[in-house]
C-alpha cells in the first residue's frame, strides 16, 4: 500500500478539496458527486472538473464511454425504518472497452483513493445506466 | 470476350482475399496466417507473411487509401497490420467475442471495420486516439446466430449483414465522434446504434450466406443456403419494401456475390463458377455464366485418340478422363470481389477458392 502512495500523487490542493468536500455534503438535501481522474503522465490524481454535480442524469453524460473514472459521492437517503442517513461512497466506473493500460492504472489507485477520501465504501459500475440502481444499492447496506 | 487469370497459388484452402488499392499486392489467407503476394510480371510472389493468429484466418482486408490490413480468425481476436519500413507491425483489437470471427470488412471511410461472429454479434472496431486503442462496440439485437457476412453501404454508417438465423439486416452503426452524420436516406433518418433499418428473409428462411448493397446503396442483395439471391429496394424508413424479388436457380449455393452496377450482380458458390444476374425492381433472372463451356486451355491435355483411351481403361478402370471439372476453379469459390472499374460498372472481378486459386475475370 505504501508502493502506491509512492506512485500516485495528490497535491495538497486537491487533499483539501477532498477533506471539504466529505465534510461539507453531509448536510446537504440533494446528491453531490465529484469526478476525479488520474493523470496518464503524471500519475496525479486529481478533480476531472470543477463542478459538483447534483443531478445523477448529468454526472452519467460527463462520464467518458471508453475511460475509467473515480467518482465521489454524497447521497442523501430515508431508509425504510425512516431514518435519514447520507451514505459517502466512492464509484469504481470501468467500462468493458477501456485498455488493459488503463485498467490497471485505476486499480492500483482505487485503494490510495478509497483512504485519502475517507469513504466507507466501493461500488464498482460498469457503465452510466448503472447509476441509475445506485439508489437501490445505497439502501441495500445495512 | 470473358478471359482469365489464373494464379494457382497453392494447394490449400483460400478463406478470403483482398487486394491493395494498386493492385499490385494480394493478401490471401491460409490457415492461421496471412500471406502477402507481390505482382512481378504476370505472376504473384509471395513477399511477406503475417503471423499471429493461433487459429484459422476467416477473413482479410486491405483498406484502398490508408494500405492497412485488417484480419480476423477462429481464435477469436481481429489485428490490424500497418506497414512500416521494417514490415508489418499487428495491434491486437479486442473483440471481446466468445465465438469464431467469420468476416471483417473496413468502412468505406476506412475510420471503422466490422467483424461478423459466431457470438450472434457484430463487433464495430474504431480507433480510438485519446487511448491509442481500438474500441469495439457490438451490434446485439435482434441477431439470433451466427453472422456469415458483412458489408458496408457507401455512407460508412449503414451495415448489412447475413446471418444463419435466415435473416439479412440493415444495421445503423452510427458512432459520434467518428462518423459524420449520414444524410436521410431510403433505410433511414435519424439512426443511433444498433438500430435495426430492415430485417429480410427469402422464400424459405435458409441460411443468408453472403450480402452486399447495391453501388449507390439504394438496394441490398444477399445470397442464401436454398441457392437464391434476393434483391430488396426499401420503400422509404418505416415503410414496407417497395420490391423484395427473389431469383430462385437449380445451381447449388452462391455464397458470395458483388454488384457489378445498379442492374447487374455477379456471385459465385458450391458450383465452382461465377453466374450473372441482371434485373430491377420488376424482376431478376439469371443470365448466364461468366465462363464459356469448352474452353481451349482447358481440353488440350485431352486428347481422344484410341491410344489415350486405352492407356486410361489401364490406368484407371475408366474410358473417359473426367477427374478434373470443367471450370477454371476446381473446388467451392469462397470470395467474389470487385478488382476493376471501368465508368461505374465493374470490368473486372477475382475470386479465390477452396482449390488455392485466385482467378482474375473480365466481364
Amino acid at each position: 500500500m505504501s508502493s502506491e502512495s509512492r506512485l500516485y500523487t495528490f497535491s495538497t490542493e486537491t487533499k483539501d478539496k477532498l477533506r471539504k468536500f466529505r465534510l461539507g455534503t453531509s448536510r446537504a438535501k440533494d446528491p453531490q458527486a465529484v469526478i476525479y481522474q488520474i493523470d496518464k503522465k503524471s500519475l496525479e490524481i486529481s478533480q476531472a472538473d470543477d463542478e459538483v454535480y447534483t443531478n445523477l442524469q448529468e454526472l452519467g453524460d460527463e462520464l467518458p464511454d471508453h475511460s475509467p473514472r473515480f467518482v465521489l459521492l454524497s447521497y442523501p437517503l430515508t431508509l425504510s425504518s425512516g431514518r435519514l442517513s447520507v451514505p459517502y461512497v466512492m464509484l469504481y466506473y470501468l467500462p468493458v472497452t477501456c485498455n488493459s493500460e488503463l485498467r490497471m492504472l485505476y486499480a492500483g489507485a482505487k485503494e490510495l483513493m478509497r483512504n485519502t477520501a475517507e469513504v466507507g465504501k466501493i461500488i464498482e459500475i460498469d457503465t452510466a445506466e448503472d447509476l441509475e440502481e445506485i439508489e437501490g444499492k445505497l439502501k441495500g447496506e445495512p | 470476350m470473358p478471359s482469365s487469370e489464373v494464379h494457382h497459388l497453392f494447394h490449400h484452402p483460400i478463406a478470403d482475399h483482398s487486394f491493395s488499392a494498386d493492385r499490385q499486392t494480394l493478401a490471401v489467407a491460409r490457415d492461421n496466417n496471412v500471406e502477402l503476394y507481390a505482382r512481378s510480371g504476370g505472376k504473384f510472389a509471395l513477399q511477406d507473411e503475417l503471423r499471429g493468429h493461433d487459429k484459422t484466418v476467416t477473413g482479410v482486408d486491405i483498406a484502398p487509401r490508408s494500405g492497412r490490413i485488417v484480419t480476423c480468425s477462429q481464435d477469436r481476436n481481429a489485428y490490424v497490420w500497418e506497414p512500416s519500413p521494417s514490415g508489418w507491425k499487428p495491434t491486437l483489437v479486442l473483440l471481446r467475442i466468445n465465438r469464431a470471427a467469420t468476416s471483417v470488412r473496413w468502412s468505406p471511410s476506412e475510420a471503422k471495420f466490422a467483424v461478423g461472429s459466431g457470438a450472434r454479434v457484430i463487433a464495430v472496431c474504431y480507433f480510438e486516439e485519446e487511448n491509442n486503442w481500438w474500441v469495439s462496440k457490438h451490434l446485439k439485437k435482434p441477431i439470433r446466430s451466427t453472422v456469415t457476412s458483412v458489408s458496408w453501404h457507401p455512407n460508412s454508417v449503414l451495415l448489412a449483414a447475413g446471418s444463419t438465423d435466415g435473416h439479412a439486416r440493415v444495421f445503423s452503426s452510427f458512432i459520434k465522434g467518428v462518423d459524420p452524420r449520414p444524410e436521410p436516406s431510403t433505410w433511414g433518418e435519424r439512426l443511433p446504434f444498433n438500430t435495426v433499418c430492415g430485417e429480410y428473409l427469402n422464400g424459405t428462411a435458409g441460411w443468408v450466406h453472403g450480402c452486399a448493397f447495391s453501388p449507390r446503396g439504394d438496394a441490398l442483395a444477399f445470397t442464401a443456403h436454398d441457392s437464391s439471391i434476393t434483391v430488396v429496394y426499401p420503400g422509404g424508413p418505416d415503410q414496407p419494401p417497395k420490391a423484395v424479388v427473389s431469383v430462385g436457380t437449380q445451381v447449388l449455393p452462391l455464397v458470395s456475390l458483388v454488384w457489378t452496377s445498379e442492374s447487374e450482380i455477379v456471385a459465385a458458390g458450391y458450383d465452382c463458377e461465377a453466374f450473372k444476374f441482371r434485373g430491377d425492381e420488376q424482376g431478376w433472372e439469371l443470365t448466364g455464366s461468366v465462363e464459356s463451356k469448352g474452353r481451349p486451355g482447358l481440353t488440350d491435355q485431352r486428347e481422344e485418340s484410341a491410344l489415350n483411351m486405352f492407356r486410361q481403361m489401364d490406368l484407371k478402370g475408366k474410358v473417359k478422363d473426367d477427374t478434373q471439372l470443367n471450370t477454371v476453379h476446381q473446388n467451392t469459390i469462397s470470395t467474389v470481389r470487385s478488382y476493376a472499374e471501368n465508368g461505374g460498372s465493374v470490368s473486372k472481378f477475382t475470386t479465390s477458392g477452396v482449390d488455392g486459386r485466385v482467378v482474375v475475370w473480365s466481364l
